[in-house]
């Protein structure tokens, strides 16, 4: 496959889409494909939503940080007057990036080639030596400052939409772009009335795979018990070695209890799962039950302690199992892939449940702990396994379509929400049907940005 | 004893140390550790700096001798995909710096620099950091009492254990 010869027959034949038939497949070549990666990077990743960050982590003015969207260096930045945006990181005059520190405090960027500079808002505040630089009015009369990118902010999650050919196309407001998906980033943010903030500390690392290989596996509870006996098997030891009283880890007692799980797909490709957590006296919110059944209510309080992994498509998920994770992930190639994490908590956390949170978090999530790296090498095996076309379809995407429904269940009716699809099972039935509104919209986003490209070339 | 000294016996554990990972004995490398010991890899955060309390800061790995002990025993258990089979490692340790912090208790400053084989993959891996032990005397042997691992490379490919560090 080349990305200039991909049809949009090619597109449509990526996924095997029949409900008459109860079938639902996805091609092998969804994280194979360099060409496919292409479309998915100027069609997904730098035409539509993107996440970026919090606004917890810009606090003050001045503050920012630097992240990309699809291959974009881009600077978040909340400005003098308080007001957060995103610019492009790459000088007006010849493109160099001017920002290269993650993240920090600045008043000035300052472009260390021919020496522009742009405040905090973006704005061009000198171009150097302008004056003297025989300038004509043509240049004069251009908007020297940082390009601005689109910014959405729901509660302090914010998002960027690029335009990434400055052909006109349209994002919906990022409101509608979320829709229900946002009681779910309500359950995280409202934890404490003082809001969310990040653990001082962040981990990045790479894997060997497709970025899908991560949208998929965090939401999918199939892996757990055959990617994990070796974390559950210490979580057991621990259990046995406890004289008695509270748990250090959410998912002890996992095996001794039946276990129920939901899922949700919600439109424009994002998911959820959902269940109860085995242990939930180790959830660090669990001391502070009273105060947010009091604040929100039972149904949301209930909620908060349930173990939950969403996916806002295309590049985040927030898991909160062990502790609560925010992950945020670059696609590099289509074989290649650089996830960034964050560890977050409720604002006002007591120290005690602030070391119980960390810890968990760290031993669950770290790349240097005892789960994820096991997922990180499953991603690798598919991606070592999936190297030609001899085999069309995975067949990953068939379970629970016998028992799944259109619409909300009495579950997604407690937080007020009206999902795409409802599941729920026993913990075994390990859905899969999670992923079928995902891989609806990615199909979609890839075939209408092929049209754009077509009736482009077909003009040239 | 003299500078030299204190630093040759410094080095003698921490090449002791380096040896048993690299020969995969991880009972022995485990037995070096008081059973007090903290071993302790922080993480850096965006602002470029390393994080500097474990209980409100995030750390790559903090653990206690129990919990490495754990560590151990997953690894040997045979149930991670991602420790089996073991990367092939050569742990280096130079600039070593030792010097008597208390009475029998040793503070050492070191340089290490970890190549890891991925057979599964067959990539190779290397971290490098700034490392200090504290080694307090037991009877007739030097324990670990504290690591603290300063990883300057963390970009971490894939994954990281106490036996690719």
């Amino acid at each position: 496959m080349e990305t200039g010869q991909l049809s949009l027959a090619d597109i449509d034949a990526l996924i095997d889409d029949r409900p008459q038939d109860g079938a639902f497949r996805v091609s092998r070549a969804a994280v194979r494909e360099e060409a496919i990666f292409d479309l998915e990077m100027r069609h997904i990743f730098e035409s539509s939503w993107v996440f970026l960050g919090l606004a917890c982590q810009i606090p003050n003015p001045h503050d920012f940080f630097t992240t990309r969207i699809g291959h974009q260096p881009v600077i978040v930045s909340r400005d003098g007057a308080g007001r957060i945006r995103c610019f492009i990181n790459s000088c007006r005059h010849r493109g160099a990036m001017v920002c290269h520190r993650a993240a920090g405090n600045a008043k000035r960027h300052a472009c260390q080639y021919h020496g522009w500079v742009y405040d905090s808002s973006g704005a061009c505040v000198d171009v150097k030596d302008e004056k003297q630089g025989a300038y004509t009015q043509a240049f004069l009369s251009e908007d020297h400052g940082l390009a601005q990118v689109r910014l959405g902010d729901y509660r302090g999650f914010l998002f960027g939409a690029l335009n990434h050919d400055g052909r006109p196309h349209d994002v919906p407001a990022i409101e509608d772009h979320l829709g229900d998906v946002r009681m779910m980033l309500d359950l995280i943010v409202d934890q404490s009335p003082e809001g969310l903030e990040v653990v001082p500390g962040v981990v990045r690392y790479t894997y060997d795979g497709n970025w899908k290989l991560q949208l998929e596996n965090g939401t999918d509870p199939y892996h757990f018990t055959s990617t994990h006996p070796s974390y559950m098997q210490i979580l057991g030891e621990r259990g046995k070695q406890a004289a008695s009283g509270g748990h250090t880890s959410i998912y002890q007692n996992f095996n001794q209890k039946s276990i129920s799980r939901g899922a949700f797909c919600f439109p424009n490709g994002h998911a959820a799962i959902w269940g109860e957590t085995p242990s939930s006296d180790a959830r660090p919110i669990f001391r502070r039950l009273a105060e947010i059944t009091q604040r929100l209510g039972e149904a949301r309080a209930k909620w908060m302690l349930y173990t939950r992994n969403l996916s806002i498509f295309p590049n985040v998920q927030f898991a909160e199992n062990a502790a609560l994770q925010m992950r945020i992930w670059r696609p590099l190639s289509a074989g290649k892939t650089e996830m960034t994490t964050f560890c977050l908590a409720p604002k006002g956390e007591d120290r005690a449940a602030r070391a119980v949170r960390i810890r968990q978090y760290e031993e669950f999530f770290n790349p240097s702990g005892l789960a994820t790296p096991d997922d990180a090498n499953a991603y690798e095996d598919c991606q070592a396994g999936n190297v030609t076309g001899a085999i069309n379809f995975h067949q990953g995407y068939a379970r629970g379509m016998a028992a799944v429904r259109r619409g909300g269940d009495e579950h997604a009716a407690e937080l007020g929400m009206n999902p795409s699809t409802s599941i729920v099972g026993a913990f075994e039935m390990g859905d899969e049907t999670v992923f079928h509104e995902t891989y609806r919209t990615w199909r979609n986003l890839l075939r209408e940005g092929l049209e754009r490209d077509l009736v482009v070339g077909a003009r040239t | 004893m003299s500078g030299a000294d204190i630093t040759g016996i410094a080095a003698r554990v921490l090449n002791e140390e380096a040896r048993a990972l690299d020969e995969q004995r991880f009972d022995d490398w485990l037995d070096m550790y008081a059973h007090d010991a903290v071993f302790w890899v922080p993480a850096w955060t965006d602002e470029g700096r390393l994080t500097s309390d474990p209980e409100t800061q995030l750390s790559l790995i903090h653990c206690t001798r129990a919990q490495l002990a754990e560590r151990v025993g997953r690894v040997e258990g045979g149930r991670s995909q991602a420790s089996s089979p073991l990367p092939r490692t050569a742990h280096i340790v130079s600039n070593v710096i030792a010097d008597e912090i208390a009475p029998g208790v040793l503070r050492v400053s070191s340089v290490a620099t970890t190549h890891a084989f991925n057979i599964k993959r067959r990539t190779t891996t290397t971290t490098f950091a700034l490392v200090e032990h504290d080694l307090a005397r037991e009877d007739e042997r030097w324990l670990i009492a504290r690591k603290t691992f300063r990883l300057q490379n963390d970009y971490i490919a894939t994954m990281m254990d106490f036996y690719t560090i």
